[in-house]
């Protein structure tokens, strides 16, 4: 089979989306932009060359490709664990495989190529195998999937690795594409701002959330997962309903949507649901402190509920229904069958509203129907069912209203707006968004239209979910089951063994910090000091240190915040990072007990399930 | 010298101009002191790649400078 053949099978096992808008780039009439020729360096291997608008770039050393790779890589740190490279520009992917060569296994990448024609000369000409088929490989290409760029970054940059994150380019595509370089900054920017708020909530939420994953993994078990949902839906359009104040005034109407749309609505709405008799097909809840009133109406717990392991516990224990999980945290995607591979990640968004329009458009519906979707205030009012729910003062923003008046507008409503403006961009042209809120902020790339009109001319389908739902088989087979029970119980002896490297690496500092009072150098300082290293690279290299260092988010914040700032002398700098780690330590010991605890109680709970 | 020529051209690959070209200055100042008293055919070869170098320079391209310092000047000293 030729390479080409190879890498088209490739791309259509693994990246289906591209596959598909690959082809039709292929089949309209394209005027290339730019012209691609290999020659042969001195060395033997071979360099790109690019003409664009008459102009030549040499891509590579005409000496030696693979010298001008190494060197060049140098510059970067690059062995971290759980290090994150983000590349603007291909080329012919000999800085790329240099950069792989000096990280760690677990690396993520996210490659971001301008040149669609560079993608289909790399297509012709080379082995695409490490790149297309591979989960920690994230290759974006304007024109085919670059929409997803936004997505990726946000999952692949979090509070726990923002700090040795390498983001850099290809020596000669700043040049080359300048102007979207510039938006590639900005994009890679923006996710790094919103990482370090993450890293706050995290501080908030970080044992919650942990404590939330042990529970659930007793429903994760027996769950479905979002992905055996995708395209099930025909062509029916899905409706999302939020909980913003203008919902009151077209709550009734939803009713006639029922059967000619999906209705999928948010937590917080189900209580003014219940109270108009609205039944919607799905409800989706993620946050891990949410008010476990919503879950009181008897319709909101026998709705199928999608939902995150991360999302309150108490609340899934309510719920009655089938559960469909989507936005796992990365230790329940450890845990998912094979056949749903890790790193198909949804954006977020950061409300459970912004998070449904991700998961409506990872469903493949083709067109989404806001309602109560305000992100506004309205006569003073926060909320649908005439409530006001902040709970402290906010900071507030004009925004301009479906009808063109400013109207005030919360911090964090201000963000969801920005975010919708920026993912819908995205979707031109693939999924039409309809906001049927009937009042609330004006949402960029939306038609504004009442929710009895959107039905009319959008709800021609008959679906019934209910019957969806039934035929879908739970995702975890009895082979899946077991073997998702063995890697618990390696997780827990994972971290046993976690728990007797803390207090050895404990151990070390302490004695490390006293070779400091005393000003000794010699023989065991040096092998304490790499003690230290072999020590925490064990314990963090495992499963297990993704829950523990959620559960000490915080802590690990205030006492890590500040460890590579150096004042003062060598000496004194050493001595505090010594203390500083050991401070760390010590609060790691006491996550790896609680957590080790919490998980024997999750794996008695799926037992006993059984 | 084959220490600085390392470094140089590893600066170069990596796009870091201004201290690649400090040290291009000071291997030309080097390379001065070095070509007194060294056969004729041998100091017009490193004239060649210095020439070569120089024209590099000129044209902005960072990394061919970069390779002929590592691979046609290196093995002549």
């Amino acid at each position: 089979m030729s390479c080409y053949a190879e890498n088209l099978k490739l791309l259509e096992q693994f990246d289906k989306d591209m596959y598909v808008n690959y082809l039709s780039w292929l089949d309209e009439e394209y005027k290339k932009q730019v012209v691609l020729r290999e020659e042969v360096a001195k060395s033997g291997t071979t360099y790109l060359i690019m003409e664009k608008n008459g102009k030549q770039f040499r891509m590579n050393s005409c000496y030696s490709p693979e010298n001008e790779a190494r060197e060049w890589a140098q510059q970067f740190s690059l062995n971290n664990i759980r290090q994150v490279v983000i590349m603007y520009g291909l080329g012919n992917g000999a800085f790329l495989a240099q950069l792989r060569q000096s990280c760690k296994e677990d690396a993520v990448f996210v490659i971001y190529e301008p040149s669609l024609d560079l993608f289909h000369h790399l297509m012709q000409h080379s082995d695409l195998q490490r790149i297309i088929g591979n989960g920690r490989m994230h290759l974006l290409v304007q024109g085919l999937n670059e929409y997803r760029f936004g997505n990726i970054l946000e999952a692949s940059l979090s509070w726990d690795n923002i700090n040795h994150v390498v983001a850099t380019e290809h020596p000669k595509y700043k040049e080359i594409y300048p102007q979207e370089y510039v938006c590639f900054c900005q994009q890679v920017n923006n996710e790094w701002v919103k990482a370090n708020m993450n890293r706050n909530t995290m501080g908030y939420f970080g044992q919650q959330m942990v404590r939330n994953t042990c529970e659930n993994l007793a429903y994760l078990s027996n769950g479905h997962f979002y992905e055996q949902y995708i395209g099930r839906f025909g062509d029916a359009p899905v409706i999302i309903v939020s909980a913003g104040p203008s919902l009151d005034l077209n709550i009734e109407k939803l009713k006639s949507a029922k059967g000619k749309a999906v209705i999928i609505a948010v937590d917080s709405a189900m209580r003014e649901l219940d109270k108009h008799g609205v039944e919607p097909d799905f409800i989706v809840s993620i946050d891990p402190k949410k008010s476990l009133r919503h879950m009181e109406p008897l319709i909101a717990r026998r709705t199928p509920l999608f939902c995150s392991d991360t999302a309150r516990s108490e609340l899934l224990e309510q719920h009655e229904g089938e559960k469909i999980f989507f936005g796992l945290s990365p230790f329940a995607e450890k845990l998912k069958p094979q056949q749903y591979p890790e790193g198909k990640h949804l954006g977020t968004g950061g409300s459970v509203s912004t998070s449904t329009f991700s998961l409506s458009v990872a469903l493949q519906f083709k067109t989404v129907i806001f309602v109560g979707q305000d992100l506004a205030y309205k006569n003073g009012m926060s909320h649908a069912g005439n409530r006001m729910v902040d709970k402290e003062e906010q900071k507030l923003f004009q925004v301009e209203d479906i009808f063109g008046n400013m109207i005030a507008s919360r911090h964090d409503w201000y963000q969801f707006l920005g975010w919708y403006e920026e993912n819908i961009k995205k979707l031109e042209g693939q999924v039409e968004i309809i906001d049927a809120t009937e009042g609330g902020a004006r949402i960029p790339g939306t038609k504004i239209m009442s929710l009895e009109k959107a039905i009319e001319t959008y709800g021609k389908a008959e679906i019934d979910c209910k019957k969806i739902v039934e035929e879908i088989n739970s995702a975890y087979t009895t082979e899946h089951y077991e073997r998702m029970l063995t890697d618990i119980e390696n997780v827990m002896k994972d971290m046993e063994n976690s728990e007797r490297d803390i207090k050895e690496v404990m151990f070390a500092l302490e004695q490390l910090c006293r070779c400091c009072e005393r000003k000794d150098y010699g023989k065991t300082y040096k092998k304490l000091t790499k003690d230290v290293v072999r020590l925490g690279a064990n314990i963090k290299e495992r499963d297990s240190y993704i829950l523990m260092a959620s559960w000490i988010a915080k802590e690990s914040h205030d006492i890590l915040g500040s460890i590579n700032q150096m004042d003062g002398n060598i000496e004194d700098n050493e001595m505090r990072i010594y203390k500083k780690s050991l401070d760390f330590y010590k609060e790691l010991e006491v996550a790896a007990k609680e957590v080790k605890q919490l998980l024997r109680g999750s794996y008695k709970k799926i037992i006993d399930k059984e | 010298m084959e220490e600085l020529i390392m470094q140089t051209s590893r600066l170069l690959y990596q796009n870091q101009m201004e201290e690649g070209n400090k040290l291009v200055n000071e291997i030309i100042n080097r390379l001065i002191v070095y070509l007194n008293g060294q056969p004729a055919d041998k100091v017009a070869r490193i004239n060649q790649i210095l020439i070569n170098g120089l024209n590099a320079m000129e044209a902005g391209d960072a990394v061919l400078l970069a390779d002929i310092l590592r691979f046609d000047l290196l093995p002549e000293l």
